[in-house]
C-alpha cells in the first residue's frame, strides 16, 4: 500500500477566471519521503501547481488532498497548509524580505505561532546545519546569489515541512553552490521531507529522483521511475526533453552490440563507464 | 547612502547595544539643539570624532569627507546670514561698493558660528548612531519605543527593497549601454524614460512575487521576526548617564545665565 502524501484529483485552475486553464484535470499522487522531479516546458503549469499545493491559488474546480485530508481555504487551515507544505521560490530576491539573515529564517516558525525561545534555537540550529554561519551576520542585499539561495532554503526547513518543494533550485548557481544545495537537498531526504524539485535538467533528474512526473499544458502527461520516463522517446519527443547523456550512450552502445542486451540501464555516465571497463 | 550602510557593518562598534548608542546619540543632540553652546558643540564633534573613527574603526578620510557634504550646505546658507548690504559699515567688515557696503557685526559672526557648531555637532550625532549601528539594528530600537507597527514594517521593506531596486535599475543600465544606449543627449534622455518604466513594472512583478512567497510562510498581515539580542554594557550605561547628566547640567547653567 503506498503512503501517498499529497494528491491532486482532477484540479482545475485559472488565473483569468475564464475559459483559459493553466492547470487543466492535473491528476497526481506523490508517496510521502520520496525524491520527485516535477519536469516540463516554460508556462507548462509546473509552478503554478506548487503555489496550489501551498494554498496561495485557490484552485477553481477538483480536489487536493495532504496526507489524506481535502485541502480546506479557511484562515486556520491555511496556516496548517503552510507550515506542512514549503516552497522555496526560484528567486531569492523575490523570497528575502528582510536584510537580516536571522530574522529572515525567523520570520516562519513566528508565523505558525512558536515560542521566542524555540524559535531562537531553530534559526541557530539551521544556520549551523545549512552552512549560513559564516555569513550570518552579514546583511543580505552584500550575499551572493548562492549564499542567498541557502538563506532561502533554510527559510523553508526551519519550518519543518512535511513536503519542501524547490522551484529551479539550481538556476543560476555556480557548481561549488549546486553541491552545497544538493548536499541540503539530500539531508531533507534523509530527515524522511518529501522533496519535490522542479528542473530541466535531464541528468540530474535521472540520476537523483525516485519519482519523475512530467507536466505539459496544465496536465500530467507521464509520471513514473525515471528509468520509464527517458526511455519512453515519443514522450521526451513531445515535451522538448532530451534523453539523459548516460541512457542515450548505454543504448546506443547496446544496439552497436558493444554492451551485452540486459544489462541494468546506468544511472549517470561513471556507472556507464565501469561497464565499458569490463569490455 | 551606500557608503554609510556598507561602513555600518563593518563598524567595531557594530555589536555594540544599540540602545545605549541610540540613546547617547538622540540625548545628546537634544541637549545641543536646546543649548546651542558653542563650548558644548565643539566638545561633542571632537567626542563623536573620536568614538566613530578611533573605536568605530571608520577610516578618518572616510569621516571627514562624509562630515564635509553637510558643511558645504551650512556654509552656503550662513552666507546668506553674514552678508548684510548696508548704507552704514558695521564693526566686524566693510566692503564698500558705490555709496553701499558689504558689511557684517560680531554678533552676527558670532550667531553664524553658532549655528555652524551647533548643525556640525548634531550631524556628527547622527552620522555616529548611522556610522555604527545597522539599519535593521535601529529597527529594533524603534520598535522597543513602540514606534507605529505600520512604519517599522515599511522601514524593513523599503530598506530591503531599496537594494533591489538599485540593483535592477543597474542591470537595466547595464543592458542599455550594451546596445549603444545614452550615445546622445536626446537619446539619453529616452533611454532613461524606458529605465523607470521598466523598473516600475518590474517592480510591480517583483512585489506581487514577495507577497506570495511570504504567504507562503504563513503571512497574515503583520511581520513578525526575531530581535537580535545584545548583551547590555554596565560601563557604557554608567559613562553615558554620566555624559548626559553633565550635559543636562551645562545646558540648565546656560539657559540659568541667558
Amino acid at each position: 500500500m503506498k503512503d501517498i502524501v499529497f494528491k491532486a484529483e482532477a484540479v482545475k485552475f485559472s488565473y483569468t477566471e475564464t475559459d483559459k486553464y493553466a492547470l487543466d484535470d492535473f491528476n497526481v499522487e506523490l508517496e510521502r519521503g520520496k525524491k520527485i522531479v516535477f519536469m516540463g516546458a516554460n508556462g507548462s503549469g509546473k509552478s503554478t501547481f506548487f503555489l496550489c499545493m501551498n494554498g496561495i491559488h485557490k484552485i477553481t474546480s477538483g480536489s487536493l488532498y495532504l496526507d489524506g485530508n481535502k485541502i480546506e481555504y479557511s484562515r486556520k487551515a491555511l496556516r496548517d497548509l503552510r507550515s506542512k507544505v514549503g516552497i522555496v521560490f526560484q528567486d531569492p530576491d523575490n523570497q528575502l524580505f528582510s536584510a537580516s539573515v536571522r530574522q529572515e529564517i525567523s520570520f516562519g516558525p513566528l508565523n505558525m505561532g512558536m515560542v521566542e525561545e524555540v524559535v531562537k534555537e531553530k534559526v541557530d540550529k539551521i544556520i549551523e546545519e545549512l552552512e549560513i554561519i559564516d555569513f550570518a551576520q552579514n546583511p543580505v542585499h552584500a550575499l551572493s546569489g548562492g549564499q542567498k539561495k541557502q538563506v532561502s532554503i533554510a527559510d523553508v526547513m526551519v519550518m519543518s515541512p512535511e513536503i519542501i518543494i524547490l522551484d529551479e533550485p539550481a538556476a543560476a548557481l555556480d557548481p561549488k553552490h549546486t553541491i552545497i544545495v544538493n548536499r541540503i537537498v539530500n539531508k531533507m531526504v534523509e530527515e524522511g521531507i518529501t522533496v519535490i524539485i522542479s528542473t530541466h535538467d535531464v541528468d540530474f533528474a535521472y540520476e537523483w529522483a525516485d519519482d519523475v512526473v512530467v507536466v505539459c499544458k496544465g496536465k500530467v502527461i507521464a509520471h513514473g521511475l525515471p528509468e520509464e520516463v527517458f526511455l519512453d522517446t515519443d514522450l521526451l519527443e513531445k515535451t522538448n526533453l532530451k534523453q539523459p547523456a548516460a541512457l542515450e550512450l548505454f543504448n546506443s552502445l547496446v544496439n552497436k552490440g558493444i554492451l551485452k542486451d540486459g544489462l541494468k540501464a546506468p544511472k549517470n555516465l561513471k556507472e556507464l563507464e565501469a561497464y565499458i571497463e569490463t569490455i | 547612502m551606500i557608503v554609510i550602510d556598507k561602513l555600518c557593518y563593518l563598524s567595531k562598534l557594530r555589536y555594540v547595544n544599540p540602545i545605549e548608542k541610540f540613546a547617547f546619540a538622540v540625548l545628546t543632540l537634544i541637549f545641543l539643539v536646546v543649548s546651542r553652546s558653542i563650548a558644548m558643540g565643539v566638545m561633542v564633534l571632537i567626542l563623536n570624532g573620536y568614538l566613530t573613527v578611533r573605536l568605530g574603526g571608520i577610516p578618518s578620510r572616510r569621516y571627514v569627507h562624509l562630515m564635509v557634504v553637510p558643511l558645504t550646505f551650512i556654509v552656503l546658507s550662513i552666507l546668506a546670514i553674514i552678508i548684510n548690504i548696508s548704507k552704514v559699515p558695521l564693526e566686524a567688515f566693510a566692503i564698500p561698493v558705490g555709496s553701499y557696503y558689504i558689511t557684517s557685526g560680531w554678533d552676527n559672526i558670532m550667531r553664524c558660528l553658532q549655528l555652524v557648531v551647533t548643525a556640525m555637532s548634531s550631524v556628527s550625532c547622527l552620522y555616529f548612531l548611522a556610522l555604527n549601528t545597522t539599519m535593521t539594528d535601529i529597527l529594533g530600537v524603534m520598535r522597543k519605543l513602540y514606534c507605529p507597527k505600520l512604519m517599522c514594517e515599511l522601514m524593513l521593506l523599503i530598506y530591503r527593497f531599496i537594494f533591489v531596486l538599485l540593483d535592477t535599475a543597474y542591470h537595466i543600465k547595464t543592458a542599455q549601454t550594451a546596445r549603444l544606449g545614452y550615445g546622445t543627449y536626446k537619446k539619453s534622455l529616452n533611454d532613461f524614460s524606458s529605465l523607470v518604466q521598466t523598473l516600475f513594472i518590474r517592480s510591480m512583478k517583483k512585489s506581487n512575487a514577495l507577497y506570495d512567497s511570504m504567504e507562503a510562510r504563513g503571512y497574515d498581515g503583520e511581520i513578525n521576526v526575531l530581535e537580535e539580542n545584545y548583551p547590555i554594557s554596565k560601563r557604557n550605561v554608567l559613562l553615558i548617564t554620566l555624559f548626559e547628566s553633565a550635559l543636562l547640567l551645562m545646558v540648565i547653567w546656560i539657559k540659568l545665565k541667558g
